[in-house]
């Protein structure tokens, strides 16, 4: 492919963008010519890679992962990036990371899982703050210090602010650093300056499905579909196939290792929405 | 030998307006001077000599020019400490620093090579004297005594060329007047009265006569200026602990004001910690108001800085959040214990050690905003309890060496914990989370601790609900058999 575009450098009218490798070419979508500022961060999964512009996560920048469930693999999505040894780091490239968690949230990032997930934990610092504000105001200085490759801040809030959307783009790349913002689904309808949004959706099997709604160039329009979990017990036959243990004792326990629970997990939906309110919100 | 040699032609004035540059522009200042009952001006402020006050002018016809006028009576301890305060400030730069009648001398032959030369060095004490807010003239020479006299005739006559070579010393001196020698009023008048006005005057007169009409003082000098016999000199001292403070001549409500003095005195620690070698942890500043008792702020620093605009930077994201309660009429600057500063390296590409500053730099800007606790590493512990599994580190200086055997290498392990195990209601036995949970994998069971008082009995398995959210789910063998939800494989 090299020796093509030497071959033809002569003839096209299409700047060589190796000698103007700071012009970016809409045509240039998933080719090996990186985009203006390059270090693209790999997310590990090909085929996400072939679809996000310039094959992988763009840095620097801000990075919307719109998703309404805990637990679906939003986060392993991105581990992978972060802790795969395939992203060359440069000299004098900064590789720490800030993860801020608001208040409202009730769970900490764990050390055992983030260790399995191959990330260095020497290279991790965790801030809770007390407010939104304090969340907003921490990953700007994080973005723009210079010191931190990527910055991961999940929001529940569905309003944010535009400005301070923008004000956290523009520190991203004045510190050539990565933000990745989860939010809920339901801020697909506010204005964004981020360049690549992604909702995701949960499907069968540990599956999950990626639209991107947003990328730098060509709209994309399609989406992708993956495994961000290695967990063993998803990819493995449907529980109900084995026989069933008699190591705990519980009568349900066993009708659910029986695979009888269809109808009556139905029932219990209806139930649970009778009698309590939504943890989440 | 070259020594560098610092005049303060206005010391008077600036011992007092050194810690509040901005607001002393537009006010009249005068220093006032002499006996109580007739005081004339000692140094007047940029302001009141455009009214036309001068010096030696009664302070009486001063107030008659400008109406306005502040007159601050002339404070000789005052002018002695900031003396002293810029000489610790100039040991940064060389072992042997000594106080001058109005200035200081260093001798800076040996450490000429380490700072870059001596027009990058001069350039440097220039910009430092100027955060100290002191205006200061500068002379170079072989011996103390001539580089003094030639800092002042670069004040009082203009441009004066430095003298590098001992054998030029006479020369370049021989147009020097013998004002600028500080000898009594006596002796300077029965010089002039003999029509003797520069050095090279006073040279050519035979040595015993000159003895014997004007004492030993007048030939001591000119020997030590002209390098004709030794000058030993007492190196400065640095002291063992810094601690400064300065009065404010106005109240100050505002805080961006206070930053002023606040980076002024930064400035001074920064000076003392170079001259020590050292850095620190911790500084505390007091803030005297005039009518409740004063404040007191400690900062700290995970890691060992000197430089004034990290500390500026960690002083001033406090300050702004917390208002002072009244106005600020002194402030003092400690820094209580010092440790060993380890200097970085410096590389023309950007190394690991720099990457590490930036980043800690980063740390004690978000902690110092949002509180010490806010911030931390985390990292695994050899404990097969989830929730004692891992643990905060703030402490990023000292690197514990403990060796950490991961206790769940294999195991399903998920990415968010909860801080808290949250209790799942059950339907007719079956544990719910937003619809029932069905189970993916398990048990893995957990029973252990009962040594430390803190036992756990539980059976962890893999769950999905309706909505395919993975959770870790427990229940718990010890308190009433409960289902519990502790974390999500997000």
């Amino acid at each position: 492919m090299q020796s093509q575009s030497t071959a033809t450098t002569v003839a096209s009218p299409v700047p060589d963008p190796r000698v103007f490798p700071g012009i970016f070419r809409i045509g240039d979508l998933g080719s090996s010519v990186s985009a203006p500022n390059g270090g693209e961060i790999r997310s590990g999964f090909d085929a996400l890679d072939e679809a996000l512009t310039g094959r992988g996560w763009s840095r620097p920048g801000l990075t919307e992962i719109l998703c309404n469930h805990i637990g679906i693999g939003e986060l392993s999505l991105l581990m992978k990036a972060l802790g795969s040894s395939a992203n060359v780091v440069h000299p004098g490239d900064a590789m720490h990371m800030l993860w801020v968690v608001p208040h409202n949230q009730a769970w900490i990032p764990y050390a055992p899982a983030l260790a399995q997930c191959g990330i260095n934990l020497d290279h991790l610092a965790i801030v809770r703050t007390k407010s939104t504000d304090d969340a907003l105001w921490a990953a700007e200085q994080g973005l723009k210090s210079g010191a931190c490759r990527s910055v991961l801040l999940r929001m529940n809030e569905v309003w944010c602010n535009p400005l301070s959307l923008r004000r956290l783009h523009q520190s991203a790349m004045a510190g050539n650093s990565i933000l990745w913002l989860v939010r809920p689904l339901e801020a697909l309808n506010t204005p964004s300056p981020a360049g690549t949004r992604i909702s995701l959706q949960p499907e069968e099997g540990g599956v999950l499905r990626l639209n991107l709604i947003k990328r730098r160039g060509l709209p994309a329009g399609k989406s992708v579909r993956l495994v961000p979990r290695t967990l063993a017990c998803l990819t493995r036959k449907p529980r109900h196939a084995r026989t069933p243990q008699k190591t705990a004792s519980i009568g349900w326990l066993d009708r659910i290792l029986m695979g009888n629970m269809a109808t009556a997990s139905e029932n219990r939906v209806n139930v649970r929405q009778r009698s309590f309110t939504p943890e989440r919100g | 030998m070259l020594w560098i040699s610092l005049y303060l032609p206005e010391l008077s004035l600036q011992c007092h307006t050194r810690g509040a540059l901005g607001h002393l522009l537009e006010v009249p200042l005068v220093i006032s001077d002499g006996v109580a009952s007739r005081p004339f001006v000692h140094a007047a402020n940029a302001c009141a000599r455009e009214a036309g006050i001068t010096t030696l002018m009664p302070v009486a016809a001063a107030q008659a020019r400008a109406t306005q006028l502040l007159v601050v009576p002339r404070e000789a301890t005052k002018e002695q400490e900031t003396l002293y305060e810029l000489a610790t400030w100039l040991s940064q730069f060389t072992p042997m620093v000594c106080r001058e009648k109005s200035g200081a001398s260093l001798e800076i032959s040996t450490t000429l090579r380490l700072f870059g030369g001596i027009g990058a060095l001069v350039g440097r004490i220039r910009t430092g004297i100027t955060s100290l807010g002191l205006k200061a003239a500068i002379g170079v020479a072989p011996v103390p005594m001539a580089a003094y006299l030639l800092a002042r005739a670069a004040h009082y006559i203009g441009r004066v060329r430095m003298c590098r070579e001992p054998a030029q010393l006479q020369e370049r001196l021989t147009d020097i007047p013998l004002a600028l020698f500080d000898w009594p009023h006596d002796v300077m008048q029965s010089l002039s009265a003999l029509g003797l006005v520069r050095v090279k005057d006073l040279l050519l007169q035979p040595r015993s006569s000159l003895r014997r009409r004007f004492g030993d003082q007048v030939l001591e000098d000119l020997d030590h200026a002209i390098g004709q016999s030794a000058d030993p000199r007492e190196p400065h001292r640095v002291p063992e602990h810094f601690s400064s403070h300065t009065d404010l001549l106005f109240d100050i409500i505002d805080a961006e004001r206070l930053f002023i003095p606040i980076n002024m005195l930064l400035s001074q620690m920064e000076g003392f910690l170079r001259a020590r070698g050292a850095a620190v942890n911790e500084i505390v500043l007091d803030l005297q108001h005039n009518r409740t008792q004063g404040t007191h702020h400690e900062f700290g620093s995970r890691h060992p800085l000197r430089s004034a605009p990290e500390w500026l930077r960690l002083i001033r994201e406090r300050l702004t959040a917390q208002p002072f309660p009244e106005a600020v009429v002194a402030l003092r600057l400690s820094a209580p214990c010092l440790v060993v500063f380890q200097e970085l390296n410096e590389s023309w590409l950007p190394t690991p050690d720099v990457r590490q500053e930036k980043w800690q730099t980063l740390i004690e800007r978000v902690a110092s905003r949002l509180g010490d606790k806010s911030v931390f590493s985390i990292r695994e512990n050899s404990d097969h309890r989830p929730e004692y599994a891992w643990q905060p580190e703030r402490e990023r200086g000292k690197k514990k060496s403990v060796r950490v055997t991961p206790t769940a290498q294999d195991k399903p392990r998920p990415l968010l914990l909860l801080t808290e195990p949250r209790v799942l209601v059950t339907v007719s036995g079956a544990p719910q989370h937003h619809g029932a949970l069905a189970l993916l994998a398990g048990p893995e069971r957990i029973e252990t601790g009962w040594w430390d008082g803190r036992p756990v009995a539980r059976d962890y398995f893999v769950a999905s609900n309706p909505q395919k959210e993975i959770c870790w789910i427990f229940r718990d063998y010890r308190y009433g058999k409960k289902w519990y939800l502790h974390g999500y494989f997000a």
